[in-house]
């Protein structure tokens, strides 16, 4: 069975290369992109089996991103986790409501990354 | 008395002036309203500026603080975990130590954001009815490997049945995972943890008991204020940041509930909390109010249905108190069977039930509706004339634009449902008059219907007819009616649906009694059968 390839869409350089690692150790194979914009192309170019996309980026935030991914016929049924620094007494139903499949708060633990990516690939 | 001509015209001079100055006033006075309301909108436009900003600065103050802190925790663990390579001895303990505070950073930043928020009135509880008993069930199994660690005795003792409560069961979470952690914190091995659920008379009451250190008499009332850490125990994992009971008093004084403490220092502590029981009243308006901002948000219908018993205080007297209230249970119980799916709910008040249909049309709420009203019919079969139950349907946005209008709505709509046994009277007067009814069934083949095999109308209404039928019919099946009454001219064309059939078995040929709803009745034709059943 291939490995799973992972999108991470985050304008946050050093995140995302410990994520990578992460990823990488866990035996995933990762593609990242540090906005919006190429995080779509990359989606559409690397069709991923699942994208982690953080919300607030420059330019074109989650959000917006997460609506373009979903309106992309090839690409809107790859599962979406956000990447939120929202807290627990926070409305974090906005992430929900979204569209997303689910969304991780930051920090986390890497135990709780790993279990929601494999949650939302199965 | 007469006035001479000069009199009257200065009396007229006198008015008109009169009449000039008020207009005057007038109309300094609107220019000094529109000023002032001006002034209100302008006002109002900056406080909406200031809330904007106030949001702004809280999430990109909660982001640039926890991404550094999200990269550093990743990193730690990456390294904890030896991925990059073997680590010594001192080298595992020095990773562990800060992955320990990065973690104690993570508390204290999410505890600031949290009253940040709380303070400037950024967190508005998401209501909705709660059970009290399962959330703290599931609260502390979330403890559970902690409680064992360190041995300690917890007993749960829940006041049971304990009603939903309209609470943020996020928040609630909160303060029950904030009491018994702290419960946790501040209690030595083999000690005890009592926690407690009562049901008061406007309340519900819970209490967080320890066998800790306790507080001292002079520290008690500073417990709930911010940063104020009181018995800071040596250790790792003992240390707080001194938020989390200002926080908890937060999240349960927005819920209009009290918290307070009892304490012995040496012995243990006491927290009790009370959250009010709202009258049902208002929890039904807010709730469905909640539902339809919801509903607004997403540009989606929803419906609901108002099951009311009417003349409640006459079916009090013949049924009794308890009886009541078991009937107002069952029709809770039907109401939920008849769900289409599982984000339908029910809300209950002294004499009605409210049925919420999320994203329910018109049509889909007509469909529940006549379901409903089929089973509550079988189930009232023996209550006739003891009972009347009105069924009444609304629909957001099309009919009302908030809870209270959309309840009333409903209510304005409700018909009592056909009973048929009370308009048994028509039954022989029809035999005497003599109606011919043909009923049609629409069938498959184009433009043939086949009729209806039935013996006897049995009862007839307004809305509708009994029949025995010699088969069991669809519900939902349409059919085409055509009366004639005896001052008529034209038989009278009726649409009806098959609304339930049940066998009766006491005719051999015609086993089934068959209800029949009469559909979308013009005007004429129901005054028609008005007339009919009059006389």
């Amino acid at each position: 069975m291939s490995k799973k390839r992972i999108l991470v869409i985050d304008d946050e350089t050093e995140l995302v290369k410990a994520i990578e690692i992460r990823l990488k150790h866990a035996g995933y194979e990762v593609v990242t992109a540090c906005d919006g914009l190429s995080g779509l192309e990359k989606a559409k170019s690397e069709r991923p089996d699942l994208i982690l996309l953080d919300i607030l980026m420059p330019r074109m935030d989650g959000y917006q991103t997460l609506v373009e991914l979903k309106a992309l016929d090839k690409v809107k049924s790859i599962p979406v986790i956000m990447l939120t620094a929202e807290s627990m007494i926070d409305d974090v139903s906005k992430a929900a409501d979204s569209g997303a499949d689910d969304y991780i708060v930051k920090p986390f633990s890497h135990a709780t990354l790993l279990e929601k990516i494999h949650k939302a690939l199965k | 008395m007469s006035t001479k001509p000069k009199e009257l015209q200065e009396k007229i001079a006198a008015l008109k002036k009169e009449l000039a100055d008020r207009e005057w006033a007038s109309r300094k006075t609107e220019e000094g309203i529109k000023i002032l309301y001006e002034d209100l909108e302008k006002k109002n436009e900056e406080l909406k500026e200031l809330d904007r900003l106030k949001s702004d600065f809280i999430a990109i103050v909660s982001h640039e603080l926890r991404t550094p802190l999200a990269t550093m925790k990743v990193f730690a663990s990456i390294i904890s975990d030896e991925i990059p390579g073997e680590l010594t001895k001192d080298q595992r303990e020095y990773v562990d130590i800060i992955k320990g505070n990065i973690d104690r950073l993570v508390r204290l930043i999410n505890n600031l954001l949290d009253i940040s928020k709380i303070e400037s009135g950024k967190v508005l509880p998401r209501k909705t009815l709660v059970n009290m008993v399962n959330l703290a069930n599931g609260i502390i199994s979330a403890f559970k490997p902690e409680i064992d660690a360190k041995h300690i005795e917890l007993k749960a003792l829940f006041n049971t049945p304990l009603p939903d409560i309209y609470v943020d069961p996020d928040k609630m979470a909160q303060v029950f995972t904030n009491l018994i952690g702290n419960a946790l914190k501040f209690t030595k091995e083999y000690g005890k943890i009592i926690i407690e659920i009562a049901n008061k008379k406007k309340m519900i009451e819970c209490s967080i008991a320890d066998t800790g250190i306790g507080v001292a008499p002079e520290n008690l009332d500073k417990l709930f204020i911010r940063f104020q850490q009181i018995n800071r125990a040596a250790g790792p994992g003992a240390r707080g940041t001194g938020l989390g009971l200002a926080i908890t008093k937060e999240l349960v004084e927005m819920h209009n509930g009290k918290i307070r403490v009892e304490s012995k220092l040496g012995k243990g502590s006491k927290f009790i909390f009370t959250l009010p029981k709202l009258s049902s009243k208002i929890v039904i308006k807010e709730y469905v109010d909640n539902v339809i901002k919801e509903a607004m948000g997403k540009g989606a219908r929803l419906s609901i249905i108002v099951i009311s018993i009417s003349d409640f205080r006459r079916s009090l007297k013949i049924l009794g108190r308890k009886r009541m209230r078991g009937i107002l249970t069952d029709l809770e119980e039907i109401a939920q069977k008849t769900f289409r799916r599982a984000t339908d709910t029910t809300v209950r008040h002294r004499t009605e039930v409210v049925v919420i249909l999320p994203e329910a049309k018109k049509e889909d709420a007509f469909a529940v509706k006549n379901r409903l009203e089929e089973a509550i019919k079988e189930y009232m079969e023996d209550l006739t004339g003891k009972i009347r139950i009105n069924l009444g349907a609304a629909t957001f946005p099309d009919e009302a634009d908030n809870g209270e209008v959309l309840i009333n709505k409903a209510k304005t709509q409700l018909e009592a449902i056909y009973v048929g046994l009370e308009r048994r009277k028509s039954k022989t007067r029809r035999k005497r008059i003599g109606i011919g009814i043909k009923i049609g069934i629409p069938g498959a083949r184009k433009n043939r219907s086949s009729k209806l095999d039935y013996a006897a109308i049995r009862d007839s209404g307004e809305k509708g007819l009994g029949l025995y039928t010699k088969d069991k019919l669809k519900p939902g099946t349409k059919l085409s009616i055509s009366m004639r009454l005896p001052f008529q001219k034209e038989p009278l064309k009726i649409k009806g649906v098959i609304i339930w059939s049940k066998k009766i078995g006491k005719n051999k040929k015609f086993p089934y009694r068959t209800g029949i709803r009469f559909v979308e009745l013009s005007s004429e034709v129901k005054k028609a059968i008005f007339e009919l059943i009059k006389s």
